[in-house]
């Protein structure tokens, strides 16, 4: 009788834990990074996992954001990609807008010449993931999986500042010279996330 | 052919229309008087009317968003207080928003130079971010005058008194023990409150400093009224400057009144 308690016990935690790890909580500084894989705007599919070894940068995207248009704009991503592409850098672009089509990321992408994919997440679990808050919203991953930087492009949500800290920027000289981030964590700003009802 | 033409320009038209929407944000600025003695403060007020179903933001605007702001632009010797914010809202969402629907007024106090007399022009570049399931920037440059000197005439006394009765009461820290009574360890602070009417829990707002997070907040129910506990970590190197942490308590009487609250701030130094 004990014997089957104990088993039923054991299940019951098992079941639980593995409830757990399915609900995973939200990306967290030091920890590994959350895998996914989603379609780029020609349909490809992209995993993270495949860029292990590589140093990726997460951007999360909405065209029809005014600061994320504001940024492109000024070509604070894509001058930012292209620097560090060479350095085995890879970008990554997200939108989660449930309305965004494939169509539109075409046309972002070739209207301002960018070398890097948008990925679809329309139903926003990669996004819950990584509790992607703001277009834009920036993720630094090293080359072994972790998360070492999470939040906002700059220091400068107003768009003034003559002296603006670009903390991806930071993040990447950092890693690449094979420091720790010195700056893992800031509040990101930009047009909230959409996510899907 | 000349259907489709037709039906493209209306739907260019009404595409214009929705994105141009976040202009239709009016702003105005208006001053409590049209002649203020000399030397004397007056009040200046940014007006904006917002369309339906739009916000613009709280000074913190929560997890996105962008604050709405004031640049004045004086005569010379005059000076100008800080902004005052009445009590926001939260709006509904996934991330939190926090601002303002319909019409706000941020008002500032200004006072002239002694010596001055004569006419003033007080103007304020405003600037914005309305958003509903879009988001679109506007700003104005917006002008009022008044005379100093030689008199006393208020001006927009209603419209004054309405705003001034939506703004928090000020209550900072720790000096002023008599309503709400603050402790601190490092950046764990205990934030006594006092009971309300209707032993509802306080609404917490809380606006940070960009070098600070909030950790976690409780509140617990206790004989003298409130105990609200605010833990906020340091984002490591994150340039800190001397910007204040505030908290604003907010609680209604009932469904049906307006808002009321108290604004503390915190010691961050």
């Amino acid at each position: 009788m004990f014997s089957r308690i104990r088993w039923s016990v054991v299940a019951l935690a098992w079941c639980v834990c593995a409830g757990m790890a399915l609900a995973d909580p939200p990306a967290q500084i030091g920890k590994p990074a959350p895998g996914f894989t989603l379609a780029d705007q020609n349909g490809q599919s992209v995993s993270l996992s495949s860029y292990r070894g590589k140093i990726v940068v997460l951007e999360w995207i909405n065209p029809q954001c005014p600061f994320v248009q504001r940024h492109y704009k000024a070509g604070t991503m894509k001058t930012l990609a292209s620097t560090y592409a060479p350095r085995d850098v890879v970008w990554l672009a997200i939108n989660t807008t449930p309305t965004a089509t494939a169509e539109e990321n075409k046309a972002w992408i070739a209207k301002h010449g960018l070398a890097y994919p948008i990925l679809s997440d329309k139903d926003g679990s990669v996004a819950r993931q990584y509790a992607a808050k703001t277009t834009p919203h920036m993720f630094v991953i090293s080359r072994d999986g972790t998360l070492v930087y999470e939040g906002a492009i700059d220091d400068d949500p107003q768009g003034t500042k003559g002296d603006r800290v670009n903390y991806v920027h930071k993040a990447l000289e950092e890693l690449l010279a094979g420091k720790a981030v010195t700056t893992p964590h800031t509040r990101s700003y930009g047009c909230s996330v959409k996510y899907a009802e | 052919m000349g259907m489709r033409f037709v039906a493209v320009a209306v739907v260019n038209l009404l595409l214009f229309c929705e994105i141009g929407a976040g202009d239709e944000v009016k702003a105005q600025l208006l001053l409590d008087h049209a002649v203020v003695a000399q030397g004397k403060p007056f009040a200046a007020g940014v007006l904006l009317e917002i369309p339906a179903g739009w916000h613009v933001y709280w000074k913190y605007p929560g997890d996105a968003g962008l604050a709405t702001a004031v640049k004045w632009e004086l005569p010379p010797g005059f000076r100008v207080s800080e902004l005052s914010w009445p009590i926001p809202r939260r709006f509904p969402g996934e991330v939190e928003i926090i601002g303002y629907e319909n019409q706000v007024m941020l008002t500032a106090v200004v006072t002239p130079p002694e010596r001055f007399v004569g006419d003033a022009s007080i103007g304020a570049s405003i600037s914005w971010l309305a958003c509903k399931d879009l988001c679109v920037p506007g700003k104005a440059a917006t002008a009022a005058r008044l005379r100093v000197g030689g008199g006393d005439e208020p001006a927009n006394q209603e419209l004054f008194s309405t705003w001034r009765a939506r703004m928090p009461l000020e209550m900072s820290s720790p000096a002023d023990g008599k309503l709400v009574r603050v402790e601190r360890v490092g950046f764990e602070y205990s934030i006594h409150a006092p009971a309300l009417e209707n032993s509802a829990a306080y609404d917490l707002f809380i606006a940070p400093p960009s070098w600070l997070k909030v950790h976690g907040i409780s509140q617990e129910r206790q004989a003298e009224g409130w105990l609200i506990r605010l833990s906020m970590t340091e984002l490591e190197g994150v340039a800190q400057d001397a910007a204040r942490l505030e908290a604003l308590l907010v609680w209604r009487v009932d469904a049906a009144s307006q808002p009321r609250a108290i604004r503390v701030l915190l010691p961050t130094q």
